[in-house]
């Protein structure tokens, strides 16, 4: 599990502040079942230790709450995260796929991934160590194997992917909810 | 070539890793017990309010713990994280060798330790548990205010069924020295679990500790 | 019981002091008062008084001025631990 970087400070130190409060909720309880268990071993069964039991009972019943709600909260975060992350690893794993099915050289694939980030020529030529000329040629072989015109084509090959994709997981999402929650 | 593979494994997801950082409730029981088994085992008297008072806590925060291996994350159960001696050899052994591989929860070597923390911190807790009689510390701390006044019939007032045992010291004795050495244990296990951190953080280029406090911000 | 099994037997229960000092089972007395009393008598003084453990734990230096922890049962009174204070 990830902290999503995109959650504000507030949203990470909810969880932090449950945990303790948890921590602090059992060490009362402890000492409310400590002291019923003594009493029932101890003397008779009197109303006042029939209450004392109810009230201990109450407290357990909110720690497990607590215990339940920070699980429930801990999993939305993941949850979250792991779209995020999801995307944009599956996001790079398809451009991979996509080089490897043009069979892009290696040198051609950082090339091409370079100018998907927005890189110009010249930044991709500092980049490598090479001359301007060497970048421009790859870049040709790029857009000829991958059958686009030019370099905006190349972008919105793979926009288009991006766009498709996210209409198609927000509609995943909405399924997975129910599942996720039975998990 | 770059190394496009960074961002993925196995499954197409990030990195195998352990949780960074780990979730709120396995540090909050991480940092409480390692603080309460230093205090009660370096710093406060034996036997003494303090002392007792920070073994009950300690008692809650193991009880939360083993709850959480139940019902907690993927990574804090123990299903993720089972013990395996054969396996925890060989993580040694590479580690020797100076390369480990990943884990996605406590490595193999690590669960062990932790398992060895756990079950000498119960023995401690149990032990310590009957050399006061089961009382709880508020109880305690009432008996000691009344025997440093002077009165002694509070002790025999809450006395339980102890009476028949009461002749029976070399069972007391027993447990004191069994309490006493899991304490200790406890210490030299707490050493080594540093000096594991160390040495696995070095091996795997990455500060375990800090999952364990914050995380990445 | 022989003189010889006797002496044997309480050294055992007792430890090794050079000086006279109250055994295990010696009745001291279930109140501060009398405890220390009986104490002082049988060699050991007691500068402090403590709850341990059920039992009353009596700090006490003997003639030669070593410490002891003297456990009293407090029922009883009776003396039901001496230990070595190091």
């Amino acid at each position: 599990m990830r902290w999503p970087v995109t959650l504000p400070a507030k949203g990470r130190s909810f969880p932090i502040a449950l945990a303790s409060f948890i921590v602090l909720q059992a060490v009362a309880a402890l000492f409310f079942v400590a002291d019923v268990t003594a009493d029932l071993w101890t003397t008779a069964l009197g109303a006042h230790s029939v209450l004392e039991a109810l009230v201990t009972s109450v407290l357990l019943i909110g720690i497990v709450l607590s215990v339940a709600q920070l699980r429930w909260t801990l999993r939305e975060m993941e949850m979250q995260g792991r779209a995020l992350e999801v995307a944009s690893g599956d996001f790079v794993r398809f451009i991979e796929r996509q080089f490897d099915s043009w069979s892009l050289t290696d040198a051609e694939r950082d090339v091409g991934f370079l100018a998907l980030k927005g890189c110009d020529i010249r930044e991709i030529a500092e980049l490598r160590g090479r001359a301007a000329g060497t970048i421009r040629a790859q870049l040709a072989s790029i857009y000829s194997k991958a059958n686009v015109a030019g370099h905006p084509q190349f972008v919105s090959y793979f926009v288009e992917e991006l766009l498709s994709r996210a209409s198609e997981r927000s509609q995943d999402q909405r399924e997975d909810q129910p599942k996720a929650a039975a998990s | 070539m770059i190394d496009l593979s960074e961002k993925q494994d196995a499954q197409g997801g990030a990195k195998i890793a352990p949780p960074d950082p780990w979730d709120p409730l396995v540090r909050v029981t991480h940092w409480v017990i390692a603080g309460a088994v230093l205090w009660n085992g370096l710093i406060s008297k034996p036997g003494g309010t303090v002392h007792v008072w920070i073994g009950w806590i300690a008692l809650v925060v193991l009880a939360l713990r083993v709850l959480w291996g139940f019902v907690g994350p993927r990574e804090a159960r123990f299903a993720s994280f089972l013990p395996d001696p054969r396996r925890a050899v060989a993580h040694l052994l590479s580690l020797l060798r100076g390369r480990v591989r990943e884990h996605p929860s406590h490595n193999p070597a690590g669960a062990i330790m932790v398992y060895a923390l756990w079950l000498s911190l119960a023995l401690v807790i149990a032990t310590g548990l009957q050399m006061t009689e089961w009382k709880n510390p508020v109880t305690i701390s009432e008996e000691k205010a009344a025997v440093a006044a002077g009165d002694w019939s509070v002790l025999v007032n809450n006395a339980t069924e102890s009476d028949e045992h009461s002749e029976d010291m070399s069972l007391s004795r027993l447990i004191k020295q069994v309490h006493e050495l899991a304490a200790n244990l406890m210490l030299v296990l707490a050493v080594v679990h540093v000096a594991g951190v160390v040495v696995e953080s070095m091996a795997l280029k990455r500060n375990l500790v800090r999952p364990m406090i914050r995380g990445r911000s | 019981m022989s003189k010889k099994l006797l002496l044997a037997l309480t050294l055992t229960v007792a430890p090794i002091s050079a000086f006279a000092m109250p055994v295990v089972g010696d009745v001291v007395g279930t109140n501060p008062t009398d405890a220390t009393a009986a104490l002082a008598e049988k060699g050991c003084a007691v500068h402090d008084f403590e709850a341990e453990g059920g039992k009353i734990e009596a700090k006490c230096k003997d003639e030669a001025g070593k410490e002891w922890e003297v456990y009293i049962d407090p029922k009883s009174g009776a003396v039901a631990e001496i230990k070595d204070n190091d």
